[in-house]
C-alpha cells in the first residue's frame, strides 16, 4: 500500500505537484495521465522514492519512504524511467542482471540467473540475451530495461512496480502484451502498479485505477470508467469532443 | 562507443575470464619488472640476479636506483589507469581522463607557484617541496569541485565536468601567467616537471605512493559492481539501493587522492588514464569488476615498459616519459574518436 498525502513538489519557486494525495492498493493497476507537463513523472517519481517531495510525505505499508532504508525499498519496489541512456556496451544478460543487484552479495547465483531468464522471457526478449544493449532499436531497449525492473522485484510479496511510459516506443502487438504481463503479475503477485501512459484506450482495457492530472493538481481520481468519462477528458486535454469520439466505446 | 567490437569477446564464463585474464595480466607484470631491473645503463644479466651474485655496485644500483624506479612506474601507472576507469563510469563517458576534472592542471599550479615564488630551496625541503606542492595542488582542486557541487545542489557529472573543464582553464592561464614571471632556470624546471619523469624516483616516493595508491584502488576495486549500476544513471542506481552520492563521493576522493599522489612522484604523464582502460572495454567489455583491476595490472604494466624505453632509448640522456606517452597516446585517442564517430554515423 502506498499512500501520498498533500505531497508538494517545486524546482526553484515553480509549482510542480500541487498539494497531491494519492493512495495505491495492492493486486491493482492504476494509471496516471494528463497532458504534457501536468506532473504526472514527477508525481510517479515522489511516490517511487526517487524525488522528494518538498511539503508532505509518502509512506510505504504505513513507512514513511524518507526513513525507509535504500536497499530495503530496492528489494520491493522497480521503477522504469522515461529516458534510460546506457553509453557502455553492456550485453543484454549484463543489463538485466543488474536489476538483481540488490540480492546479490558478491556474485550472481542460479537462482539470480534463472530471474533474468524468466524477466527476458516474460517480454519475449530472450532471444537478444548476447546482443550489446546499445546497438538494440528503441522498442527492444524499452522491453529490455522492463525485464530489468521485473527482475528486481521478482518473486518479492506485496512489490511495486511504478511505470513511466513503459509502452512508448513498443509496437501495437507489444504495447497489448506488456499490459497483459502486468496485470496478470499484479493479479497474481499482489503487485501494486503505477504507470503513466497516454493511450485511455490501453488504460480502459488493463488498468483498474486512474489518476488524471492537471497543472499540477489531480482533476479526479478513482475506478478507471468513472475517470475517463468523455466529459473530464475533454476538459483536461482541452480536446474537442469529435476527437474523442473515435475512441470511446469499449 | 564502439558497441560492435563486443562480439569479439571471448565466449568464456565471466568468472573464468576474469581470473584468467587477471593471472595473465600479473604474470606479465612480474616477467616485465624482472626484465626490467636488468636493463640500463649498467647491464646486468639476469641470471645473475636469480643466482645472486652481484658486485656491491650492481647491487647498489638495483637496490636504490632501478627498483625504486620501476616500482614508481608501476605503481602510478596502476594509479592512473584505474582512476581513469573509474571516472569514465562516474561521468558515464567514456572520454573521460583523470586530467579532465582538473587535477593534474591544479596540481602543476602549485608546482609552479613553488619553482617561481618560493626562491631557491635546499635540502630536505627542496626534495619534497615540489611532490607535496603538486599533492595539496591536487587536493585543493579536488575541494573546490566539492564546493562548487555543493553550491549547486546537485551532484551532476556533467556539472563536474564543466567545473573541471573551467578549473583546468584558470589553473593554466595561472601558470602561464608564473612562466612569465620566471626566469630561464625556473622556467627550465617547470617545463621538465609538466613533461613527467620518474628519473627522481626514490624509496620514501615509492612507499609514499604505494600507500595511498594501493588502498584506494583495492577501495575503487570493492565497489567495482556499484559502478556498473551507475553506469544506468543517478536515479537509476538509487531505484537499486546504490547510495549514488555517496559512491560518487567516495570514487572523486579515491581518484584524487591516487591522481594526486601520482602526479606528486612523476610530474603529468598523459594518456595513461585514459587508452588503457580503452583497451580493456575493447577486447575484454565495460565491467567495472574485470575493467578496474585489469586496468590497474595493464597501466602498470605499460608505463613499467614505456619508462624502459624513455629511459634507455637516448642513453645515456633520457626522454621525459610523459612526452612519450603523449606521443603514442594522442595518435590512439583520434584513432579512437574517428572509431566512434564511424560508429555513431552508422558506417
Amino acid at each position: 500500500m502506498i499512500a501520498a498525502k498533500n505531497i508538494n513538489y517545486s524546482v526553484s519557486d515553480t509549482p510542480i505537484l500541487d498539494d497531491v494525495s494519492v493512495l495505491l492498493k495492492p493486486g491493482t493497476v492504476t494509471a496516471i495521465l494528463g497532458p504534457n507537463g501536468a506532473g504526472k513523472s514527477s508525481l510517479l517519481k515522489c511516490l517511487s522514492g526517487t524525488l522528494a517531495p518538498c511539503n508532505g510525505d509518502v509512506y510505504f505499508d504505513g513507512v514513511s519512504l524518507q526513513s525507509y532504508p535504500l536497499l530495503d525499498l530496492s528489494r520491493r519496489r522497480g521503477v522504469l524511467s522515461q529516458t534510460t541512456a546506457l553509453n557502455f556496451p553492456f550485453t543484454v544478460l549484463e543489463l538485466v542482471m543488474m536489476g538483481r543487484h540488490p540480492y546479490i552479495n558478491s556474485r550472481e547465483s542460479k537462482d539470480d540467473k534463472q530471474v533474468v531468464q524468466w524477466a527476458l522471457e516474460s517480454v519475449d526478449a530472450w532471444s537478444l540475451k548476447d546482443r550489446v544493449f546499445p546497438t538494440l532499436s528503441g522498442g527492444e531497449q524499452q522491453r529490455v530495461q522492463l525485464a530489468r525492473v521485473l527482475g528486481q522485484v521478482w518473486g518479492q510479496q506485496q512489490a511495486c512496480l511504478f511505470l513511466d511510459e513503459p509502452t512508448a516506443a513498443l509496437d501495437l502487438k507489444y504495447q497489448h502484451q506488456v499490459f497483459q504481463l502486468i496485470g496478470q503479475l499484479s493479479e497474481d503477485y499482489g503487485l501494486t502498479v503505477c504507470v503513466i501512459l497516454h493511450d485511455p484506450q490501453l488504460a480502459r482495457r488493463y488498468c483498474d485505477h486512474a489518476i488524471l492530472m492537471k497543472q499540477g493538481r489531480v482533476f479526479t481520481s478513482g475506478p478507471i470508467a468513472k475517470v475517463l468519462e468523455p466529459e473530464n477528458i475533454e476538459h483536461v486535454y482541452e480536446v474537442p469532443p469529435d476527437w474523442i469520439g473515435g475512441w470511446v466505446p469499449l | 562507443m564502439n558497441t560492435l567490437s563486443r562480439q569479439l569477446t571471448l565466449p568464456l564464463p565471466f568468472i573464468g575470464l576474469r581470473i584468467s585474464v587477471l593471472t595473465l595480466l600479473s604474470l606479465l607484470l612480474i616477467f616485465a619488472l624482472l626484465i626490467v631491473v636488468s636493463i640500463g645503463a649498467v647491464s646486468i644479466p639476469l641470471p645473475a640476479i636469480f643466482s645472486a651474485q652481484l658486485s656491491e655496485q650492481q647491487l647498489a644500483v638495483i637496490g636504490s636506483i632501478r627498483l625504486p624506479r620501476v616500482l614508481l612506474s608501476a605503481i602510478v601507472g596502476a594509479a592512473l589507469a584505474v582512476s581513469g576507469a573509474a571516472m569514465q563510469s562516474l561521468f558515464r563517458n567514456p572520454l573521460a581522463d583523470p586530467g579532465v576534472i582538473g587535477i593534474a592542471s591544479g596540481a602543476a599550479f602549485a608546482v609552479a607557484l613553488v619553482i617561481v615564488l618560493a626562491g631557491p630551496l635546499s635540502g630536505v625541503l627542496a626534495l619534497y617541496s615540489l611532490s607535496l606542492a603538486a599533492f595539496a595542488g591536487g587536493l585543493l582542486t579536488c575541494l573546490l569541485i566539492f564546493l562548487f557541487t555543493g553550491i549547486s545542489g546537485s551532484f551532476s557529472a556533467t556539472y563536474m565536468l564543466l567545473a573541471g573543464i573551467a578549473i583546468n582553464t584558470l589553473s593554466g592561464a595561472a601558470t602561464g601567467f608564473l612562466s612569465y614571471l620566471s626566469d630561464d632556470q625556473q622556467l627550465r624546471a617547470l617545463t621538465f616537471w609538466t613533461m613527467g619523469s620518474f628519473g627522481g624516483a626514490l624509496w620514501p616516493g615509492v612507499i609514499v605512493a604505494a600507500t595511498i595508491v594501493l588502498p584506494a584502488t583495492f577501495l575503487l576495486i570493492r565497489n567495482a559492481r556499484a559502478l556498473n549500476i551507475l553506469l544506468l544513471g543517478d536515479e537509476e542506481a538509487r531505484q537499486l539501493g546504490v547510495d549514488s552520492k555517496r559512491l560518487q563521493r567516495r570514487v572523486i576522493i579515491c581518484t584524487a587522492l591516487s591522481v594526486g599522489a601520482a602526479v606528486a612522484v612523476s610530474g603529468i604523464i598523459g594518456f595513461v588514464g585514459l587508452v588503457v582502460p580503452h583497451l580493456i572495454r575493447l577486447t575484454l567489455g565495460p565491467d567495472n569488476r574485470l575493467l578496474l583491476p585489469a586496468s590497474a595490472l595493464l597501466g602498470a604494466l605499460l608505463l613499467v615498459l614505456a619508462d624502459t624505453v624513455a629511459r634507455t632509448i637516448v642513453s645515456p640522456a633520457e626522454l621525459p616519459v610523459g612526452i612519450l606517452t603523449s606521443l603514442i597516446g594522442g595518435p590512439f585517442f583520434l584513432w579512437l574518436l574517428v572509431k566512434q564517430y564511424a560508429g555513431r554515423m552508422g558506417l
